[in-house]
Formats: C-alpha cells, structure tokens, sequence
C-alpha cells in the first residue's frame, strides 16, 4: 500500500468524521463511494473500512458531546433493532438485488430530504424545563437558547421500524445506519436534532459492529488502511464537533437535509 | 461509566494506531506495524460492545429493568449475528 494512498484514505477519513461529527452519521455513506470510485479500492475492502470508520466516528462524536445529549433509554431500544436489522441484512441480501437496493434508498434518503427541508422551522422542544419528558423523552441544557428544554419521543413504532432499516442498510452498504436514524427521529419522533445526533452516535458504534467483526474475520480488512481512515477521523471529527457547537439547530437540519440529497444521488449513480 | 469507556477506547484506540502507523513508515519496523494496528482495531471494535454493557449496567443500576433488559437483548444479538456468520 502506497503513502500517497494513505494520505488520500486518512483525507477521507477527516472529511468522514466531519460530517459524522456534525450530524450524528458514521460518514460511510461517503466514504464507501469515495474509496471505490475515486481510489480503486475493492467493494469488500471498501465495507470494511468504511464500517470501522463509523465506529471511530461513534467513538469521537461521543466524546465531544455533552452526556446530556445522549438519550440512554432511546438509544438502547434503537440499538436493538438495528442490531437485529444488522443481522436479518445478511439474509436479505439474498432476496434483493444490488439495484434495487441502492434505487430503494436512494428514494429514500429523497423523501427523508424533502420531509426536512418542510419541516426546518418546526422545533421538538418544550421550553418549559418543569414539564415531564415521559419514559424515552429526555431533558438538556441547549445553549442556543441559553435555557433547559425537554423532548417526548412520539411515534415509537416508527423508531423500532427505521432501526431495524438502519441496521439492514448497515450491513448491506457498509454504512452506520444514522443517516437514517437521525433524519427519522428529528422528523417523526420528536427528538431535536442535537439530541437525536448523539443518540445515534450511541448507536452507530454498535450498529457496525456486527459487520466490522464479520469482515474482520473474513480476512477484508486491510490494517494500514483502516488505521489511516481512523485517524483521519479522529481529525475530522475534533473539526466538525467545534463547528456544530457554533452552528444552530436549523442549519444543521438544512445540512442534513442537503447531504441526504447528495446520497440520493449516489446512491442513483451507483445503481 | 459510558463517559469513562469512551475516553478510555478513544485514546487506546488513536495511541495505538498512530504507532502502528509509524512503525509501518520506517521498513525496519514495518512488520511490527501489522501486529500492532491490529491491537489497536481490535481495541476500536470492542469499545461499543463495552459501552453497550456499560448502559445495560447503568440502567440496571437504577433499577430500570426494561431498559437493562433492551441492552441485554441487544448484546445477545451482536453475539449471536456474530456467530450466525462466522459458523
């Protein structure tokens, strides 16, 4: 493996663990394209790195964002069915064709896009700090308002379905599975974006795990590679999570939105 | 406790994938450097089952055992998904 390719996987990395800084994502969704279009890695090494990396991500955005952030209870019921959707996407890799898979989500990442771009001036806050969160709901200090606010988690089954999708595109494209998770609590389930961004970095983790171990284990991972698009996250990473802390909820939002329709795209072109 | 597990994998994890890095520059060291990266992966990849555990253990700490529970079943899981594919 050349030092120029390193470079370029560890540039890959940074630019991944920006954008997954940011917005709760693990950044395969780019990476994957970018390792095997712009550098010629195999499609198998590609998945292995790229879930690795969305568990450095997970690991990086967990260590910048405020503990309050995290929905613990939230995230353990995601972690579930992502885990469980990680582990039915290997069977249902056998029923769906590489086509039809990246056309289904590239239709969905759209809709998801267009849903936000709706909703950017909604809110999922309750600015009375006295109000109950209920069971999954969840209370926080947002310094953009300079005042506690409280969330309750709505439409729960929505939340227990698109898990259990996350975890079998996460298996399936090499992907965390926040790029849909995120999207899906800020705009169904009543989460805010910040909160719903570091519950799902929660869960990213233990998303890619499952398919981090299984290319391990089948000899997919090449260590150079992976330890470079690591540390490249670790840099990207430190970037995004400062500039998240100056940016406000509805630019995040807007940047979602504009990065799902990108994905869209992607995925399209990699049909 | 989850706090305490990230920092402490995030820091394992860069310490040793940097060295293995380094070592891989020089080509006197450079087959170390599979041997090491290698660890530090190893270290990358168990931090989320640890933090898993770590919130399993946090809820039942508070007595919330539905919660516990959802950790629990989501452990099992990952072992099992684990075992599914490498049998």
């Amino acid at each position: 493996m050349s030092a120029g390719l390193v470079v370029a996987v560890m540039a890959a990395g940074a630019g991944a663990g920006g954008l997954g800084a940011l917005l709760g994502i693990g950044g395969g969704v780019f990476l994957v394209p970018f390792l095997t279009l712009a550098l010629g890695v195999p499609i198998r090494q590609a998945l292995a790195t790229s879930l690795i990396t969305v568990i450095a991500t997970s690991s990086a955005i967990l260590s910048g964002a405020g503990r309050e952030l995290i929905n613990l209870r939230l995230g353990l019921v995601i972690a579930v069915f992502t885990v469980a959707g990680s582990l039915a996407g290997g069977i249902l890799a056998g029923l769906l064709s590489p086509f039809g898979l990246h056309v289904v989500f590239s239709g969905a990442t759209f809709v998801i896009a267009v849903i936000m771009l709706s909703r950017l001036e909604v809110r999922n806050v309750i600015l009375d700090p006295a109000a109950e969160p209920g069971t999954l709901g969840s209370r926080y200090f947002e310094a953009e308002s300079g005042r506690g606010i409280v969330y309750h988690v709505r439409r729960l089954p929505v939340v227990v379905a698109g898990s259990f999708v996350a975890g079998n595109l996460s298996m399936l494209l090499g992907v965390g599975g926040g790029i849909v998770t995120v999207p899906l609590l800020n705009t169904w389930c009543g989460v805010p974006i910040r909160a719903a961004a570091a519950t799902s970095a929660f869960t990213l983790g233990v998303t890619a795990t499952t398919g981090s171990i299984i290319y391990y284990g089948r000899g997919d991972v090449v260590p150079i590679m992976a330890a470079a698009a690591v540390l490249g996250v670790q840099v990207g990473s430190w970037a995004g999570l400062r500039i998240g802390q100056r940016a406000n909820a509805r630019a995040l939002k807007l940047l979602l939105a504009t990065v799902l329709l990108i994905v869209s795209v992607l995925m399209l072109v990699e049909a | 406790m989850i706090d305490l597990l990230v920092a402490v994998g995030s820091t394992a994890t860069t310490t040793t994938l940097a060295a293995g890095l380094l070592l891989w520059m020089h080509p006197d060291t450079a087959p170390a450097a599979d041997l090491v990266v290698n660890v530090g992966l190893l270290i990358l990849i168990a931090t989320p089952v640890a933090r898993l555990t770590g919130g399993l253990i946090e809820e039942a700490r508070a007595r919330e055992w539905r919660f516990a529970a959802l950790g629990a079943a989501a452990l099992v899981l990952l072992f099992g998904s684990f075992l599914y594919y490498v049998r």
